[in-house]
């Protein structure tokens, strides 16, 4: 079934679009009759880019085998539906509600009490501040101080997990144990050969090993690298032979800007080769993703300027901004009602106290959003600035590559012409396995920034080594290399995805964001449960990512799951095993009753 | 006093307004009441009786007879303060009417605004290139080919050019030590580390790289950040808030300045190196804090400087600086990107070459010049670092570095352990004969360290800025074409976040692999392209 143009769409009652609606989409809207006829139209339009992003690239050819056949269905229809409608809405129950803020209580009230009889006694407390030299004040605020040693070092052992065993950021990866003799003020790696006079804490078990030089690590399915299309465990096949010799012959470091004599050659072909990919007339290619952001922004828009920021916006993003002295107002997440509103009144109202118009209004928002798992509204957010004649700036740090048919990121997903977008940032450190950070827009936009961002005129330009791997990854993504590991990593990707996600909903947990997004942030609301969590995951052998505040919403503490092409479904099965045993240890099951069981 | 009077007058005031409402209310149904009381009085006992609160009536009824005979005793005075209330009611009313001014988006109607927003129209995204900007997109059009350390081939040379511009003074990036390090961790961890180092971007190459830096410093940890700029820019951001002091050189380089800037501290700058003005800028510091009787111990306060400055080649003096920080009670914040690995007997920076250990709270260094690298490191006590991991806003938000960076700056730290005394003589050796070469030169004036290894010069006459910049981008271009490359700053080097820009100069940066005859020959280029353009 074909849906008509939307100029056609226009011209129809609502009662025939309604009609169409009913015929054309699976699953059919349960208000579908309460509907007016903007949301009908928007809904038909919705589906039909969609229809037309999402087609036969992904199917399998007769002589592959799909893992995910006896799902295959269900997993289209799912992802066809979340992209269709907005994404499910979680509602904290009243229960996990009192017992987070009561967690927060205790632990809040239990540190100072620590704290009073620390100071007072002088005994028992591991986490005596440091004294300050006479006559300088404390290095650190009391806030910042007391967050520190009362919060975040009680479950340090959760964050910073360093990765040893000679594996990188694979698929199955080797996490070093680390131990702490202070009470998770410090920890160190956990030596056999060291550690023979301390008691050993960390549970030696069926995932433990050790590594050459004489480190415990533990082997586990890692489910919290941005490695989307799994390039670091297929490295040795796809990027080893260019990387390498590109060592032999330039240097690891330009030691130089970018406009001075850091430009290497292989950055020009890296820039012609994003600008290409993007379809956009040039590129420019900076050292860092955050620097990227932090950089460009302050050189684009100055006093005089507004931007307007989606409310979960990246830091990098509010770095520029605030360093760029422009004016800053900020928009309901991915609401494009209320960028509507929020762009009408700034226009309307002009600079505050001059009332003079605003030079230039630039939104800004990001393709993935990595704390919340979904994408961005991109078509509506189009059309919304082009309503007005504002500027879009889109950060696909998460979504480049690891988006779209063809990986051109939340574009091509979402059926917007990349011309539409004026600037296009991202980033080479995930789904590419590199570093550093692109700008891809126009000529002029291209040339002033070479001139203008300190990133190009002041930083060291990025490694040439790292500009080979992101081309070899480029190659295969766009299958340039004359296989199909490209088009067999991206399916891959979104195959994994869609799976985890329907199975994690369907364990009854609080998942957010959107099908075809890699990511899946899982809430667990309790700041217990971060611990919790994490560690039990950890002992099964499961890598996690667990987030608290302040990265996140107080309330809103959450697990974030990253899949990555290099998963396979036997791996998430058995996650997914692991992961319900865990969850029902935790009460996570927030979705089927209050109390989380 | 007159605030007082004026309220006790409308006390007043309100008070004779009530006698006059009340009383004229009152006056009818106490006539009623005393008619009705009278007639049961007159015609039977057990008629109505008289309700209790006539007495309240009577007495407002007293009440109104004296405000009446105040009116008549002293119109004047009820007149003034009638209009006095009035006044005030008034005053309040419009108050609440102003309010509702400053919202004038109210007034506008919807046609109103829909022509306000058909009228807006947007500047372009960027402004078109000035002629300087050309120049720097026509340079960045140029890409090196080959690379050895002491000699570069570019896109647009026939032949190797000297190199006299890339910040690799140990040639660490070609060095071979330094390329096996990179291969082994590269075919073991691949290329990137796919996530910050928080959650799983942590690999064993990093940890290795921070002990040993920590191990250098004598300290217990150190952290490492995945771009030698955003280092800076993040420490100084962790450390400094709204409401800390920063006392910064007005040379600091854009780095450390944005850091500056993110902080949103209080900002007091000193002439660039000048320890006396420092000096008078701490000392109006500290009678500020007698005059407004400030809490020290409340305020962090930092001062912020570089060890080789970066624009101007200039090194910091610590002796005297220290002695300062101390004497004022400030905690010190130096970048050692351009001295760690050059200065000092030992190429361990500006400590080293002052024999001055541990004098400086936090140390910010660059992994990308001396050391060959990328990435950057902050090292401080157990405090600075620990606070770091959750604030350092480059370090938290961002992805790491791919592992094989860390282990390349791994050797290159143990070749300067190993070879370091040697290099540095070296090293100053080619800054040396670089600097008599310049000194020789009657057109140029050496403005740098002599014992830098970046070496700055300008032009000796005063023309104004732009002539100036033109005559040394000339010469720049003159000299490339014979073979030598070296930078003039002053097209890109511009204003940058309001500080000062440096005037337009040259800059000549030497390393270890420089003979004195490359030097020499380099020289002749100079002084020919000099003459030809002065």
């Amino acid at each position: 079934m074909s849906i008509p143009s939307s100029s056609t769409l226009r011209t129809l009652k609502v009662a025939e679009l309604r009609s169409l609606c009913s015929s054309a989409l699976t699953p059919v809207p349960s208000n579908l009759n309460k509907l007016r006829k903007a949301d009908l139209i928007e809904l038909l339009e919705a589906s039909d880019s969609t229809e037309a992003a999402t087609q036969s690239t992904y199917e399998y050819d007769e002589d592959e085998v799909d893992p995910y056949a006896d799902v295959r269905e269900r997993l289209e229809a799912l992802a066809k539906y979340s992209a269709a409608n907005p994404p499910p809405e979680h509602h904290i129950t009243l229960f996990a509600a009192f017992t987070t803020y009561l967690g927060y209580a205790v632990l809040i009230c239990v540190g100072h009490l620590r704290d009073f009889f620390g100071l007072t006694l002088s005994i028992g407390s591991r986490y005596v501040p440091a004294t300050p030299r006479t006559g300088v004040a404390p290095l650190l605020k009391s806030w910042d101080n007391f967050y520190n040693r009362r919060l975040y070092h009680r479950i340090q052992d959760c964050f910073n997990r360093p990765v040893g065993g000679g594996e990188g950021a694979k698929c199955r990866m080797k996490v070093m144990e680390r131990v702490s003799y202070d009470g998770n003020k410090t920890m160190i790696v956990a030596n056999r050969a060291a550690d023979t006079d301390k008691p050993t804490k960390f549970v030696d078990g069926q995932y433990n090993e050790t590594d050459e030089d004489g480190d415990v690590v533990r082997r586990c399915l890692n489910l919290g690298s941005y490695n989307y299309l799994g390039f670091a465990d297929d490295w040795n096949d796809t990027c080893e032979k260019d990387v390498l010799s590109v060592l032999d012959r330039a240097p690891v470091s330009c030691s130089s800007p970018r406009v001075e004599v850091g430009t290497h050659e292989l950055h020009r072909e890296l820039e012609v080769l994003v600008a290409r990919f993007l379809g956009k007339d040039d590129a420019l290619v900076l050292n860092m993703g955050f620097n990227t952001n932090a950089t460009t922004i302050p050189a684009l828009v100055s006093k005089g300027d507004l931007i307007i920021s989606d409310q979960l916006n990246h830091t990098s993003i509010v770095s520029g901004a605030r360093a760029s002295g422009a004016a800053v107002r900020v928009f309901k997440h991915n609401d494009h009602n209320d960028l509507d509103k929020v762009l009408r009144e700034a226009i309307v109202m002009g600079m505050p106290r001059t009332r003079r118009p605003w030079n230039k209004i630039v939104v800004m928002v990001e393709g993935i959003y990595s704390m919340e798992g979904e994408y961005c509204n991109l078509k509506n957010i189009v059309k919304v600035c082009k309503q007005y004649g504002v500027y879009l700036y889109l950060d696909e740090a998460h979504s480049i590559g690891a988006m779209g048919p063809t990986g051109r990121g939340c574009c091509e997903y979402c059926g917007v012409d990349t011309k539409d977008v004026d600037v296009l940032m991202g980033t080479f450190t995930k789904s590419f396995g590199g570093m550093g950070g692109y700008i891809a827009a126009s000529q002029d936009v291209v040339d002033y920034l070479r001139t203008k961002c300190a990133g190009s005129i002041f930083h060291n330009s990025l490694s040439p080594i790292v500009c080979q791997q992101i081309i070899t990854a480029f190659k295969v993504i766009m299958g340039e290399d004359g296989t199909k590991f490209g088009r067999n990593k991206l399916r891959a990707l979104r195959d994994n995805s869609n799976y985890m996600r329907m199975r994690l909903t369907d364990m009854g947990l609080h998942v957010l964001g959107n099908y075809d997004s890699p990511i899946m942030p899982v809430l667990l609301y309790n700041p217990t449960k971060i611990a919790a969590f994490s560690r039990e995951c950890f002992k099964r052998g499961l890598a996690v990512v667990v987030v608290g505040f302040p990265a996140v919403p107080i309330l809103m503490s959450r697990a974030r799951f990253c899949v990555s092409a290099g998963h396979t479904r036997e791996d998430l099965d058995d996650a997914l095993v692991k992961i319900e045993e865990v969850a029902d240890l935790c009460c996570l099951r927030y979705a089927k009753s209050t109390f989380g069981m | 006093m007159s605030f007082i009077i004026n309220s006790l007058n409308v006390t007043s005031t309100t008070l004779e307004l009530q006698g006059t409402l009340i009383g004229s209310l009152v006056s009818d149904r106490l006539r009623s009441y005393a008619d009705s009381a009278a007639s049961a009085l007159n015609g039977s006992l057990d008629g109505p009786s008289v309700p209790s609160y006539v007495d309240a009536l009577l007495f407002l009824e007293n009440y109104k007879e004296w405000w009446l005979r105040l009116v008549r005793d002293d119109p004047v005075h009820v007149v003034v303060e009638t209009v006095l209330l009035f006044t005030i009611l008034v005053v309040i009313w419009r108050g609440n009417g102003s309010k509702k001014a400053k919202n004038f988006d109210s007034k506008l109607t919807f046609s109103e605004k829909e022509q306000l927003i058909k009228d807006w129209k947007s500047t372009s995204l960027t402004p078109p290139l000035t002629d300087q900007e050309k120049r720097i997109v026509l340079r960045n059009n140029e890409q090196v080919t080959t690379y050895t350390g002491t000699h570069i081939q570019t896109t647009a040379s026939s032949s190797l050019l000297l190199n006299l511009s890339t910040f690799d003074f140990l040639c660490m990036s070609v060095s071979e030590d330094v390329k096996r390090a990179s291969r082994e961790t590269l075919q073991t961890y691949g290329c990137g580390s796919c996530g910050p180092r928080g959650f799983y971007g942590t690999i064993k190459p990093h940890l290795t790289l921070e002990e040993e830096f920590a191990a250098v410093w004598g300290v217990n940890e150190s952290i490492m950040y995945s771009d030698g700029a955003s280092t800076s820019s993040s420490t100084v951001a962790a450390f400094a808030k709204r409401g800390d002091l920063l006392v910064i050189d007005q040379g600091i380089y854009e780095g450390l300045l944005t850091g500056v800037t993110l902080s949103r501290s209080n900002v007091k700058t000193f002439k660039h190196n000048d320890m006396d003005d420092l000096r008078e800028v701490l000392e109006k510091i500290r009678r500020e804090d007698k005059r407004l009787s400030r809490n020290v111990l409340e305020q962090r306060r930092f001062i912020v400087t570089e060890a080789i400055y970066r624009n101007y080649g200039s090194i910091l003096p610590l002796d005297k600086l220290v002695a300062l920080k101390d004497e004022f009670c400030f905690r010190l914040i130096v970048d050692e990107s351009l001295s760690f690995g050059v200065l000092g007997p030992n190429g361990l920076g500006i400590t080293d070459l002052y024999n001055l250990p541990n004098s400086i709270e936090i140390t910010t260094v660059s992994l990308e010049n001396a050391l060959g690298s990328v990435g950057g490191m902050t090292i401080g006590d157990d405090e600075v670092v620990d606070h770091q991991r959750l604030s350092g806003a480059g370090y938290v938000f961002s992805a790491s570095a791919p592992p094989f960076v860390s282990s390349a700056s791994v050797a290159s730290l143990g070749v300067i352990k190993k070879d370091g005394k040697e290099m540095i003589k070296k090293l100053k050796k080619n800054a040396t004969t670089v600097v008599n070469i310049i000194k020789k030169i009657k057109q140029l004036s050496l403005t740098s360290s002599p014992d830098s290894p970046v070496i700055f010069c300008c032009l000796s006459s005063s023309a104004s800025h732009e002539s100036q910049n033109l005559t040394l981008q000339s010469i720049a271009s003159e000299c490339k074409s014979n073979g030598v490359l070296l930078v003039a700053t002053g097209d890109h080097v511009t204003d940058h976040l309001l500080i000062h820009s440096p005037p337009p100069m040259l800059r000549l940066t030497v390393n270890v692999l420089h003979t004195e005859s490359m030097l020499k020959k380099a020289g002749v280029v100079i002084q020919k392209a000099c003459e030809k353009f002065c």
